[in-house]
């Protein structure tokens, strides 16, 4: 439908006033919310995501379209079941115990909402008793786990030691990334994948959950 | 005559607007820090806490009392008093030195691989038969044979039984700092000693923005204590954690590394200071933190002037290095033409050499021909006096041509010691370098790597030295078990 071409196309150059007009008279002409969300909204960030995989698009442009699709979901939020909303999957994230950094992580987790994946963001210093308790909470379908130091590196260990003893390990997808982080230090450890700049973390947790 | 070249990125008026804004910022957003103690300190000399953040806020006053404390002059000592190191440089050139904290080595024969203490000790001891390079630095060695929490302690170790010059310590843990400024304090002779003669200078380094953690704040608290020279070190990201425009960064790295010399100059007026902006720009579609980009470049050279025309604080750019992953057309290139343009803008101290993957990677052979590369930029930088004697025009005017040459000239004799000779360029017509195995910079770098290797010597310890370092060592690694277990 040519309304929503005109939605997705204010996403995809991350108009977020636009589209939040153009979702206000959608609702009121009686569009169905859902459709608004997939073939307007989606379908928006979905062009934005294959610009950006092929350098045709730069961080800042794709942050903007996803704060403009982050704003039309909160308008359509009221109408529609949080369940019914499409999402890739919950991602769990935070820097490991002793370490304070987190300019990457924030930009992993900015980069997972804007390919829509729900984002639970633990902030800094976290410790592995608590990432295991959030898991069991929030029943996330990934873990991201970030450090900057080697000295803290050794705390993703750490943390996915205390998931065996928990019995999560199997339930969870687990991805790390940092500086000083290798994919052999990621095999070693016993993770699941490692994404070694933030603009991959999404195509790993999507290829981590099928999808 | 052209003695002591300088660049200029920014005008007078240009430089002014950044104190400005640096001023306001300190005054009104401060700095956070994350320990008691220094935070007390600042109290105690007239800072402020913000009733809202708890920041530390700089009034004008502190600020202007602060920079008249920090000294403009002061030593770096070597161990070796042969290898002193006075800030400012009495030529008006500068310091150098390889890089610090890398994990990995991309060796002579290709090999990439993560850094144990046995390539710490080679690197420090290529970096003490490096003429150019002044002083060595720690890398992030990976824990082999010894607990991960005493890597620094091992490290500095190490380093002792390899080098005599000065040495900058960058701890990775907080209660580190105190140990190896008392290894340090052993290696000189005592406290007092330290104090007279620092052979040791400490890094402090700051996130961004402005945000200073415990153990930055202890390695400042602890250095100005014990009178050792502090390298107030700034890591903004431009794009990430820092304006994407180069004098916004430049504007938040000099509030930074200003808070940090206003605080050692709290715990102990007349601390030695330097600014050591490192500045790193991030990739906006791969999200890579890069540090050779040109607009980096400009920036390393802005902040320069600001720092030092600005308030004559000494400034340590981590000039040298690359983004590249292999020793090569692109690592040369990008270390070159860093190191010329942060050269000629005036900083005191050229960081970060031989390196590669934006500090990750150590590379002797890169540090190597960054070595012949800093030659010619002390060269470039000292300038030529242009007078009678460097005109030679009563030469010109006499020699007779048609039967005599410059070459045979007792001028020629007097000055042919002031040209530089690389080791790895070309100076050998083509058939020579055919004869030599037609090999390329890279492979002459590798060469010489050989050749410098075998004139290594051991630096003698004497055995109560050995003794002394050794039961420091030992206290600290069972200090640091019994704390991380707990």
């Amino acid at each position: 439908m040519e309304v929503f071409t005109s939605l997705s196309e204010s996403v995809i150059f991350g108009k977020e006033a636009e589209v939040k007009d153009q979702i206000k008279a959608l609702v009121d002409s009686g569009a169905n919310p859902l459709d608004i969300i997939v073939s307007g909204l989606i379908a928006g960030m979905s062009v934005v995501g294959s610009r950006f995989k092929n350098g045709e698009m730069f961080v800042p442009e794709v942050l903007m379209s996803a704060k403009a699709m982050a704003s039309g979901i909160e308008l359509l939020k009221p109408l529609i079941a949080e369940e019914d909303i499409p999402t890739c999957g919950t991602v769990l994230i935070g820097t490991v115990k002793g370490d304070l950094h987190d300019i990457g992580k924030n930009l992993v987790a900015m980069m997972l909402e804007s390919a829509r994946f729900k984002v639970i963001n633990l902030g800094v210093n976290v410790p592995a008793e608590v990432f295991a308790a959030k898991i069991k909470e929030t029943r996330a379908d990934v873990l991201g786990m970030s450090a900057l130091l080697t000295t803290t590196m050794l705390q993703m260990k750490d943390t996915i030691e205390v998931l065996k003893e928990e019995g999560l390990r199997d339930k969870i997808k687990v991805i790390v990334g940092g500086a000083p982080l290798s994919k052999e230090f990621a095999d070693e450890i016993g993770a699941d994948g490692f994404a070694p700049e933030a603009a991959s973390a999404s195509d790993l947790c999507k290829k981590l959950l099928g999808i | 005559m052209a003695l002591d070249l300088l660049l200029k990125v920014a005008s007078e008026d240009e430089v002014e607007l950044i104190k400005r804004k640096a001023a306001e910022l300190l005054e009104k957003r401060g700095m956070k820090v994350d320990h008691p103690k220094l935070v007390e300190c600042c109290k105690k000399a007239g800072a402020q806490i913000s009733s809202t953040t708890g920041n530390i806020l700089f009034p004008k006053k502190l600020q202007e009392e602060c920079l008249k404390a920090a000294p403009k002059e002061f030593l770096l000592a070597g161990i070796d008093p042969k290898y002193d190191l006075k800030i400012p440089h009495p030529e008006s050139l500068f310091y150098s030195r390889p890089v610090t904290g890398s994990m990995y080595t991309f060796t002579e024969d290709d090999e990439y691989r993560e850094v144990g203490l046995e390539d710490l000790a080679e690197w420090t001891r290529l970096t003490h038969n490096l003429e150019h390079m002044d002083f060595y630095s720690l890398l992030t060695l990976k824990a082999k044979d010894f607990p991960a929490e005493a890597i620094d302690i091992n490290s500095m170790y190490t380093v002792f039984k390899n080098t005599t010059k000065h040495g900058w310590l960058q701890p990775y843990e907080g209660e580190n700092v105190k140990w190896l400024l008392e290894m340090s304090a052993a290696r000189v002779g005592g406290r007092d000693e330290l104090r007279r003669r620092p052979i040791v200078s400490m890094i402090s380094c700051s996130m961004n923005p402005l945000f200073l953690k415990y153990m930055d704040s202890e390695a400042i608290y602890q250095s100005a204590v014990y009178g050792v020279p502090i390298h107030c070190c700034t890591l903004p990201t431009s794009g990430a954690n820092a304006p994407i425009t180069q004098p916004g960064s430049v504007l938040m790295m000099t509030a930074e590394c200003l808070a940090m010399i206003y605080m050692a100059q709290c715990v102990e007026p007349g601390t030695p200071c330097i600014a050591c902006p490192e500045h790193f720009a991030m990739d906006m579609i791969s999200m890579y933190t890069l540090q050779s980009t040109v607009e980096v470049n400009w920036g390393r050279m802005l902040i320069t002037q600001v720092i030092q025309d600005g308030y004559q604080i000494p400034v340590h750019l981590f000039g040298g290095g690359s983004d590249a992953y292999t020793v090569g057309e692109e690592s040369i290139f990008n270390q070159a033409i860093t190191a010329y343009g942060d050269v000629l803008c005036g900083c005191t101290i050229l960081g970060d050499l031989g390196q590669l993957e934006t500090g990750r990677t150590i590379a002797p052979v890169q540090l190597i021909i960054d070595n012949d590369v800093l030659g010619m930029l002390k060269v470039m930088k000292k300038s030529y006096a242009i007078d009678d004697e460097s005109l030679a025009y009563n030469e010109i005017l006499n020699l007779d041509g048609e039967t005599e040459s410059f070459i045979t000239l007792e001028h020629s004799f007097r000055h042919f010691r002031e040209i530089y000779r690389a080791k790895t360029f070309t100076y050998t017509p083509r058939l020579t370098w055919l004869e030599n195995g037609r090999k390329d910079m890279v492979g002459r770098a590798k060469d010489l790597y050989r050749s410098i290797k075998t004139k290594y010597k051991e630096v003698e310890l004497s055995e109560e030295l050995v003794k002394e370092l050794s039961d420091i060592k030992k206290a600290a690694e069972e200090s640091l078990q019994r704390n991380a277990r707990h």
